[in-house]
């Protein structure tokens, strides 16, 4: 009888699961066709077990809780489902679900602990209740197990009372948008994540091209977005991972990327953002804002100046352990703020006219770029000529700051006679700009104009000190058709050390000194180690800053950010000084132009900051 | 209310300081842009005279302009007859306050109320429309602004420094048109034999007729009206006779009446 009850409502909850997870389906199914293969369900165990793993694995207690919470909660469910669900009533399974619910009653009692004072990056709401009802149900099915070999009645209600309730939690979780729907979505965006290479063990950092011939501005509705970036949405837990880690929210600006991601699942799902119960924008009451997948999303659901706060520095993407990609998402509502209702902020549009008059960001002649190099004797690559190393310089050439590192770049390569030359007047943007902000139509424009420049020439590799230069040729400008072996002036300057053809002289520095990762070339590209060999090579001993390496904090200068200037209430480079000065440095070294101008602009006591090339260049021998 | 007066709206292509490239001219931009403030984009009549490809006119396109009809005339013929006859029956005629590209004589405003006969507003800033009536902010120098009224029909060239929040959007210029009209010709002479020759960056200098030295210049400037006394250097005496001094010269100056 009691096990007869336990397969009618197996069964019945089976049902609702499925029809919550149809009724959530048609709401991914608003968003824009995406091909993606079925096949890639089977990928999912291995995605989990395996690309997952090093995310979760930052927090072990949380993954502990989770490995008790979901194990037991997965094997409880298939002992039910196989034991009750096809009756079974062997009593063995029994025991084995016996012990999966004790598991599970543990995996509760670590979610109930950590709730008991939450973190402030945590939401609240409908979360606080989980412990309660993974306890129920995990009770629920001890005592069925214990009692149904038993046949006994009394406690068998309770464990049906008890199981209702967990099984309700996930059953209707999904279907009515509750915190359980993560446990689906989640598997499935695992399975259908919009970035595949991410399981490849690439890094996946480019954006992806708009066909602007096709009509395609990016998004301006929820259902603008690809069905497989609804679903992934919905897979988030609210964690606040990513808020913890985004510097434009420490800094105050209306912008936290866990409650964008929630916005977007209040637009796809047509609600408003009353039932957020985690930290809001800065400055913005939760409440008012409200959308649907048909609807615009500016201004119903987010102000604009959210989306302009973000320095597309990734270290969301970086912390998210449901691989949320919230920088594509961004820049995707940029597109078509910049693309079709012409509405950036701050110096923004003006930095684009210019990169669509004369092709450089500060509006500037382009026979002017290399005036830093005249008295350099810099080669010129022209067609017919062969280089080894093309050095591209970037914006910064046009920067008085960054000349000085230019020119010990160059210092320094003619030490280690490196065969090298530049582009000179033919020298235009790179895009990178351009594309942050939003304007593919001028990224792509740039980049088919350098991608023909570079065409005619002869070259093996290109080096520019500009991480953004680096990242966008790199990896952005293969998608239009040109590849090159592209590196990073810390990289070859590494190489140049291994090789041994760099003469020091003098002392090594004395000063406590730290490093700053750009995250266009850290989190971007991976690029960790070499600056770090050079200092080493220097004789430096590197005092790591708390936020470092791949989880570095942005200096504020990526994304247009310095450009769009949204107001907080205080600036992301003061931030970071804040965190070099709090390991007592003295030296900030840097391996990117726009860290240097942005760290610099810092008031107030501050370390001095240093670009790699420039300490290089202080201890060359002869 | 407002919607029913028939504006025009005219534009030409510039080229950019720097690189040489077809761009929007500031004043003729901020002209549209006035233009949206009294009537819908889509009910403005956008005209440019000349011989200009769509990829010259795209940078207003991307403004918001939804079409743009272009008056053929041949390159070296003037446009003021093509625009005269087109202009006929307009309400209000915006232009910019001269064009950044061409001869930049800055007469077209002139010569079109004049052709019109129609008054002309310059230095527009803003304008309200009350029926048939304009309420008009002009620019004046010095931070200075003065408010005009004026009845339609009327021509206002606009200043460069009129408000301009619209943005270049590459959707918009995407899908603006442009057509071309044959324009008519006639009315004197084509442009008078214009030399050409390269702009230099910076204005020249006017030369000094007489060649002194800074200082003998300053002593002159200073001296008394006739030129003849030069300057007094005050080292003596107390603070009080100093200001007695200076107070002396502004007042023989007529500098300060009290
Ligand atoms: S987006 Fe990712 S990191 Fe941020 S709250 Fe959601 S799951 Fe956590
Ligand atoms: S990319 Fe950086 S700035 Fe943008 S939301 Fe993520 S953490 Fe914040």
């Amino acid at each position: 009888m009691f096990a007869n009850i336990l397969t009618i409502s197996f069964w019945a909850s089976m049902a609702l699961m499925l029809l919550g997870l149809a009724q959530r389906a048609r709401l991914w199914s608003n968003g824009r066709a995406q091909p993606v293969a079925l096949a890639k369900l089977f990928a999912i165990p291995k995605r989990y077990f395996v690309d997952l793993h090093h995310v979760v694995a930052r927090e072990p207690f949380i993954a502990r809780t989770h490995v008790a919470v979901a194990g037991g909660a997965i094997l409880a469910m298939l002992v039910i489902g196989i034991n009750y669900g096809l009756a079974l009533y062997s009593p063995v399974l029994d025991r084995v679900l016996l012990g999966a619910s004790c598991l599970m009653l543990a995996g509760a009692a670590m979610v109930a602990w950590r709730r008991l004072a939450p973190p402030a990056r945590l939401s609240r709401g409908p979360w606080m209740r989980l412990p309660f009802t993974l306890a129920a149900f995990a009770l629920g099915a001890a005592l069925a197990a214990w009692y149904a070999p038993q046949g006994a009645q009394a406690p068998a209600l309770l464990a049906i009372v008890l199981l209702a309730l967990g099984a309700a939690e996930l059953a209707l979780g999904i279907g009515m948008g509750g915190p359980m729907k993560h446990a689906v979505a989640g598997l499935l965006n695992l399975a259908f994540h919009p970035r595949q290479q991410r399981f490849e063990g690439k890094r996946s950092t480019d954006l992806r091209p708009l066909n602007l011939e096709g009509g395609d501005f990016g998004v301006a509705k929820p259902a603008d977005f690809a069905w497989n970036r609804l679903l992934q949405f919905d897979a988030c837990v609210q964690c606040g991972k990513c808020e913890a880690a985004c510097p434009a929210l420490a800094a105050g600006q209306p912008l936290n990327p866990k409650k964008l991601i929630q916005d977007m699942v209040v637009g796809l799902s047509g609600k408003t953002d009353a039932g957020y119960a985690g930290t809001p924008y800065p400055g913005k009451p939760v409440g008012k804002h409200g959308g649907a997948p048909q609807q615009p999303i500016f201004p119903g659901l987010l102000d604009a100046d959210t989306v302009w706060s973000c320095t597309t520095c990734r270290a969301c993407v970086q912390e998210c352990p449901m691989l949320i990609e919230h920088v594509d998402a961004v820049v995707d509502m940029r597109r078509s703020l910049t693309l079709v209702d012409g509405a950036v902020p701050g110096k923004g549009a003006q930095a684009l006219d210019n990169l669509r008059h004369t092709q450089t960001v500060g509006g500037f002649p382009r026979a002017v770029r290399y005036h830093w190099a005249v008295d350099l004797d810099v080669p010129v690559l022209g067609p017919g000529d062969r280089t080894d190393y093309l050095l591209i310089a970037g914006e910064g050439a046009f920067d008085m700051r960054y000349q000085r590192a230019l020119r010990a770049l160059v210092k320094v390569l003619k030490h280690a006679k490196v065969d090298f030359a530049v582009l000179g007047e033919a020298e235009i943007d790179s895009g990178d700009l351009a594309r942050r902000l939003g304007d593919e139509a001028g990224f792509q424009q740039l980049a088919r104009a350098n991608i023909a420049t570079l065409g005619k020439l002869h070259f093996k590799h290109i080096v520019t000190p500009d991480p953004h230069v680096f990242h966008c040729m790199k990896n952005e400008y293969p998608a239009l058709g040109g590849r090159y072996d592209v590196v990073h002036h810390s990289g070859l300057i590494a190489k140049l050390f291994r090789e041994g053809r760099m003469r020091l002289k003098g002392e090594a520095l004395e000063a406590p000194l730290t490093y700053h990762d750009p995250c266009y070339l850290g989190r971007y590209n991976g690029e960790l180690d070499a600056p770090r060999d050079v200092l080493a090579a220097l004789g430096i001993a590197v005092r790591e800053m708390e936020r470092s390496r791949e989880r570095g904090r942005c200096c504020g200068g990526g994304g247009g950010a310095p450009f769009t200037d949204i107001p907080g209430t205080t600036r992301i480079p003061d931030i970071r000084i804040v965190d070099a000065r709090t390991i007592g440095a003295e030296v900030v070294a840097v391996a990117c132009p726009n860290c240097t101008a942005m760290l610099e602009g810092v008031v107030g006591p501050r370390p001095e900051v240093m670009e790699l090339a420039e300490l290089v260049a202080q201890r060359l021998g002869d | 209310m407002t919607t029913t007066l028939r504006i025009a709206v005219l534009v030409s292509t510039a080229r950019h300081p720097v690189s040489g490239q077809p761009v929007r001219s500031s004043s003729d931009a901020a002209a549209f842009e006035l233009g949206c403030g009294l009537a819908p984009a889509g009910r403005l009549t956008v005209l440019s005279a000349g011989m200009t490809g769509k990829e010259n006119l795209e940078e207003y396109l991307g403004l918001g302009v939804e079409a743009i009809e272009v008056l053929t005339v041949a390159a070296t013929a003037d446009v003021l007859p093509a625009l005269l006859a087109r202009l006929k029956g307009f309400d209000l005629v915006l232009c910019g306050m001269r064009s950044d590209g061409q001869s930049a004589s800055g007469m077209l405003p002139y010569l079109l109320a004049e052709g019109l006969g129609v008054p002309l507003v310059g230095d527009v800033l803003e304008a309200k429309a009350d029926h048939r009536t304009l309420t008009v902010r002009q620019f004046l120098p010095k931070g200075m602004r003065r408010r005009l009224e004026v009845s339609l029909p009327a021509v206002l060239a606009v200043h460069p420094r009129a408000p301009q929040t619209r943005q270049y959007a590459y959707a918009r210029a995407r899908a603006g048109r442009v057509t071309y009209v044959a324009g008519a010709i006639g009315g004197g002479p084509a442009a008078p034999a214009w030399q050409f020759e390269l702009a230099t960056r910076r204005p020249r200098p006017l030369k000094a007729k007489v060649v002194q030295s800074g200082h003998s210049r300053m002593m002159g400037a200073i001296g008394g009206d006739a030129g003849a006394r030069g300057g007094q250097v005050v080292k003596q005496g107390s603070a009080e006779q100093k200001a007695q001094v200076l107070l002396d010269y502004l007042r023989e100056h007529r500098l300060i009446d009290f």
